[in-house]
C-alpha cells in the first residue's frame, strides 16, 4: 500500500530512509521502504496520528533511517550511511628531476659547447637544495664544465712552429725561428690544467647530487593522490628525452645515460627495461655487422 | 676496412634513431599502464 498523506515530515523521512537503504540488495531495500510506508499510513489510517506532534512521535517510535537499515542490513551488505572510505594516498619520496637533470648538463651537457652548461647552471641556481657555497662551487669549479676544455683542447689548442734558416756565406750559423700561435702552457702544467677541468666538475658534480638527495630524503614525503598520480617522475622524463633527444646532440653517451636513467626507475618493468636497452643497442650493432661482414667478404 | 667506409655519420645517425625507437617504446609503455 503506497503513502497516501503528503507530509513533508513523512516525505522527509522516506526520502532519508531510501537514502540510507541505498546499499542493501534491491528486493530487500524494496521491502524495507514498503514495509515501514505501511506502516506510517496504517497508523495514519487508524487516527492515532492526529497533529505534527504525534506524526513526530510516530516517526520516532519507528526509529531513524540509518538505524532501521543498520539492524535490516546482514554481513556483507554495503554500510550506506557510513562515510565513504577515503581515497587511498600513496606517498613518494620528494623528486629530484631538478637537481639530476642540473648535475647532467653540468658534466654531459658542457658537451653542447656553452649552452648547456649555462642553462645547467641556471637549474643549480633555481634548487633550493643547495647552499649558497655549492652553488658557487659549481658555478666556478669550472666555467664551461669539462665539455669546454674539450672543445677549446680541440679547436684553439695552441701551436708552435719552427723554421730554420742557414746563415749567408760569412757565417755558419743555423738561424731557427718559431711562432707560436694561440696560448699554450708548459706541457705538466697544461696537461694537469686539462686533466683537473675535466675531473674535478664530475666530482663536484657527484657531491652536489650526493648532498641533494640527503636533503631530499629529510623532506617529508610527498602525497600522491590516485586521480593525480603520474607515472612520470624525473628519471623516467630524463631518460626519455636522453635516449630520444640527447643522442643527436651528444651521440652514444646521452643514450646510455638514458638508459641509465630507465634502469633506475621503478616505474618499468625489467623486461621492459631489456627490450629498451636492445633496442637502443641496435645501432652498436652496425658497427659490429659491418666488421662481420667484412670478414666475411676477406674469406670468401 | 669496410668498417670505416661507412664514416662515422651514418653509423652515430644509426645509434641515435635506435635511441629514439627505445624512448618512444618506453613512453607508449608508460602510457599504457595509466
Amino acid at each position: 500500500m503506497e503513502h497516501t498523506v503528503s507530509d513533508p515530515l513523512v516525505d522527509d523521512y522516506l526520502r532519508r530512509l531510501d537514502v540510507a537503504a541505498a546499499g542493501l540488495p534491491p528486493d530487500r531495500r524494496e521491502d524495507l521502504l514498503g514495509g515501514i510506508r505501511e506502516h506510517i499510513d496504517a497508523a495514519i489510517a487508524s487516527g492515532e496520528v492526529t497533529d505534527e506532534a504525534s506524526l513526530r512521535a510516530l516517526l520516532d517510535r519507528i526509529g531513524e533511517p540509518e538505524e532501521i537499515v543498520a539492524a535490516a542490513a546482514e554481513p556483507g551488505d554495503v554500510q550506506p550511511w557510513a562515510p565513504p572510505p577515503a581515497p587511498t594516498v600513496y606517498y613518494r619520496r620528494p623528486g629530484m628531476g631538478l637537481e639530476i637533470a642540473a648535475v647532467l648538463l653540468l658534466t654531459l651537457g658542457s658537451l653542447l659547447f656553452v649552452v648547456g652548461w649555462l642553462a645547467g647552471i641556471v637549474m643549480v641556481w633555481s634548487s633550493r637544495r643547495w647552499t649558497l657555497a655549492e652553488k658557487l662551487v659549481a658555478t666556478l669549479v669550472f666555467p664551461g664544465g669539462p665539455g669546454l676544455v674539450l672543445w677549446l683542447s680541440a679547436v684553439a689548442v695552441g701551436q708552435t712552429m719552427c723554421t730554420t734558416t742557414s746563415g749567408d756565406g760569412a757565417s755558419t750559423d743555423v738561424v731557427e725561428t718559431c711562432t707560436s700561435t694561440g696560448f699554450s702552457l708548459p706541457a705538466p702544467f697544461g696537461a694537469l690544467a686539462v686533466l683537473l677541468w675535466l675531473v674535478l666538475p664530475l666530482v663536484v658534480a657527484g657531491v652536489l647530487l650526493h648532498r641533494a638527495r640527503r636533503r631530499a630524503d629529510s623532506e617529508p614525503p610527498v602525497p600522491v593522490y590516485p586521480a593525480t598520480r603520474s607515472r612520470w617522475g624525473g628519471l623516467e622524463i630524463a631518460a626519455v628525452l636522453l635516449l630520444g633527444v640527447g643522442g643527436f646532440l651528444v651521440p652514444v653517451v646521452a643514450p646510455l645515460a638514458g638508459l641509465f636513467c630507465a634502469w633506475m626507475s621503478s616505474q618499468w618493468t625489467r623486461a621492459e627495461k631489456w627490450v629498451a636497452t636492445a633496442i637502443a643497442s641496435m645501432g652498436l650493432m652496425i658497427p659490429v655487422l659491418g666488421l662481420a661482414f667484412a670478414a666475411l667478404a676477406r674469406t670468401s | 676496412m669496410a668498417i670505416f667506409d661507412i664514416g662515422i655519420i651514418p653509423v652515430l645517425f644509426a645509434f641515435w634513431f635506435s635511441g629514439v625507437v627505445a624512448a618512444v617504446y618506453l613512453t607508449v609503455r608508460l602510457q599504457m599502464r595509466r
